[in-house]
């Protein structure tokens, strides 16, 4: 169905902002087109835009006096801009002359869903997770140096992991860190949710990825890390889409955004996450915990078992598969065979540092993002922190996903091979220059070679997806 | 509430066809009905025609302005027996004013919501004609408002 959106506005918001907005309102449903218009008026903003809505929009008309709220919502987007009173006038040639337009606003600001809209070939499911990536890595930014740089300044390896002095201004740093760690997993969800629904999906998409990340809540070992996230933005931004096409009483739709949305959100989606996502989660765990015991039982499959762990650090980096593997690792350590350890720590680097130095390889192919968030994922590869990686995952997990797992494994069977171990529950080169291995340099083999296949494989899918873009583009 | 009451509907009032005699005029009769300073309400008046017109069309013109003193805000209609010169969208001359007059801070959201309700209204071509129809008889054109829309607030 042929549609457009509006915004009025007046200076003093009680008569011409609504006056257009039912003259817009009259001639465009007259003329067949779904019709909705934002009031910027003295009672505030009534039958707000969502981001739904001016997504389905064949164009945008602003009558306004004065500068409207949110112009920027319209980047990318056909936009006449008028007065109110040429909206009362003539309605109908506004309409008309809309429909007329050719080019569509830029926007001073450049915001990621802009440059992220460059791409014509790109789904909306793909632009609705760049929303969320691109909200998402400063967090990963901030949270991965902050963590990488008080454990390598701060941290001490010993039998429990890397331990930083309490009361130290490392632990804080390292804290801070953890909490802008903790804050990307709603972050991610929720802009997700945003990009599809608007503002009403955002508590519902955020409040369920925490609870998607939340083992005690859920039932499990581990939340569900970056995974579960996305699957929660997308659950929560469509069922509040879905909620938005209810007939609502014009008189109850205030409380909806605010109200219902989200209660009636939270509420359905925490519930299928606790009732159905809980115990599969927890069986997966198990399940893959008794294949590892398994493998390790006999001498003959450790290289087997080091892919395995590999492959498994590199799954969900940081979610409920990675944790099942790090934890084996762990317990691996006190039970006395440190090389079990020694292969998921030489996995644990390849995740970040394979797609960081990706970026450096062709460079011209990869976007802004990717290569701004280029540096930091190595930062945090060296100091073994694997959720560097998940911006370039999230953002294109059909090519970054399989290549750090296969990487991952590949430095995992060679750790292996080289019968590693690692005395300290935590991974990446770090552990290795500070003493807790028993070779360094074989260690750092082994992550270089998981490094060289995991760039390799981007790379090559990297050059691939170039070329089909020239093709599809001529 | 008592935004709008008939005693608010002034008909057939003999005043110059000048946009400024005619606010004048219309000021002068709300500020003695509800006791508020007129040189405020002409200033606020005059000062929102400045920005821009009021007259929307069809001879009927909607001057509003803000004004302290007051805490609800007051509805006011006039028909004028000569058609006064708005300067309207449409260059039409208009007959009716609908004066809407709000309290400068703290309106009630739900009396401010009323009033976009009849600013709304005011695009429906069937009420203009009815307020048109009704012009010289103030409690017809009090009835045509209050049965259109829901002042009652």
């Amino acid at each position: 169905m042929k549609s457009f959106v509006g915004v009025t506005k007046c200076p003093v918001g009680v008569a011409h902002t609504y006056m257009a907005a039912e003259k817009l309102q009259k001639i465009g449903e007259a003329q067949g087109y779904q019709v909705k218009v934002e009031t910027q008026g003295a009672t505030g903003v009534e039958d707000g835009l969502t981001a739904a809505d001016i997504q389905a929009a064949d164009f945008v008309i602003v009558a306004a006096d004065v500068e409207i709220d949110g112009e920027n919502r319209f980047n990318g987007k056909k936009v006449l801009h008028t007065t109110t009173a040429a909206a009362i006038k003539d309605a109908g040639k506004l309409v008309a002359d809309a429909q007329q337009l050719q080019t569509t606003q830029t926007g001073a600001t450049t915001t990621t869903t802009t440059t992220s809209s460059n791409d014509p070939q790109q789904s909306p499911i793909v632009k609705q997770l760049l929303n969320g990536v691109s909200h998402m890595i400063p967090f990963v930014v901030v949270g991965g140096l902050f963590i990488a740089l008080s454990i390598a300044i701060g941290g001490h390896p010993t039998a429990n992991g890397m331990v930083i002095p309490k009361n130290t201004i490392w632990s804080a740093m390292n804290q801070i860190g953890s909490i802008g760690f903790q804050l990307m997993i709603p972050i991610l969800a929720g802009y997700i949710a945003y990009a599809i629904a608007g503002r009403a999906a955002l508590a519902p998409a955020m409040i369920s990825a925490m609870v998607a990340n939340t083992p005690a809540i859920l039932g499990t070992k581990s939340g569900t890390g970056f995974i579960g996230a996305i699957l929660v933005g997308f659950a929560a931004g469509y069922l509040v889409k879905w909620i938005n096409t209810w007939p609502i009483p014009k008189d109850l739709r205030p409380i909806m955004p605010i109200f219902v949305i989200p209660l009636l959100g939270t509420g359905v989606i925490t519930a299928v996450l606790i009732l159905f996502l809980g115990a599969p989660i927890a069986w997966l765990m198990t399940s893959l915990q008794d294949l590892l015991t398994f493998l390790s039982k006999n001498p003959s499959t450790s290289i087997v078992l080091g892919l395995v762990l590999g492959a498994m650090i590199g799954v969900d980096m940081g979610g409920a598969v990675n944790k099942v593997a790090f934890l084996f690792g762990v317990a691996s350590i006190t039970a006395g065979h440190a090389q079990i350890m020694g292969a998921v720590a030489a996995a644990i680097a390849v995740p970040p540092l394979a797609t960081g130095i990706a970026t450096f390889v062709r460079r011209d192919l990869n976007t802004e993002e990717e290569k701004s968030a280029g540096v930091p994922a190595i930062l945090m590869g060296l100091i073994g922190i694997t959720e560097g990686a998940i911006p370039f995952a999230t953002a294109n997990p059909k090519h970054v996903i399989p290549s750090v797992i296969i990487g991952s494994a590949v430095a995992g069977a060679f750790g292996m091979l080289f019968k590693i171990t690692d005395a300290v529950p935590h991974g990446g080169p770090i552990v290795g220059v500070l003493g807790a291995t028993n070779h360094l340099l074989l260690y750092l083999l082994a992550i270089l070679i998981g490094v060289a296949v995991a760039v390799a494989l981007l790379t090559v899918f990297k050059i691939r997806h170039a070329k089909k873009q020239a093709i599809t583009a001529k | 509430m008592s935004t709008f009451v008939q005693t608010n509907v002034f008909t057939d009032i003999d005043c110059q066809s000048t946009k400024a005699a005619a606010l004048t005029a219309f000021a002068g009769k709300i500020s003695t009905t509800n006791a508020l300073d007129k040189s405020a309400l002409v200033q606020g008046f005059l000062a929102r025609e400045a920005e821009s017109t009021t007259g929307f069309g069809n001879g009927v013109a909607i001057p509003h302005t803000k004004i302290t003193g007051i805490s609800e805000p007051i509805v006011s209609v006039i028909s004028f027996q000569h058609p006064v010169d708005w300067t309207s969208l449409d260059d039409q001359p208009v007959e009716i004013a609908i004066g809407l007059v709000m309290p400068q801070t703290g309106a009630d959201q739900d009396h401010l919501k009323v009033l976009s309700k009849l600013a709304r209204k005011l695009m429906d071509t069937d009420f203009i004609a009815a307020l048109q129809a009704a012009r010289h008889d103030a409690s017809q054109l009090y009835q045509v408002i209050q049965s259109n829309v829901d002042l009652s607030h």
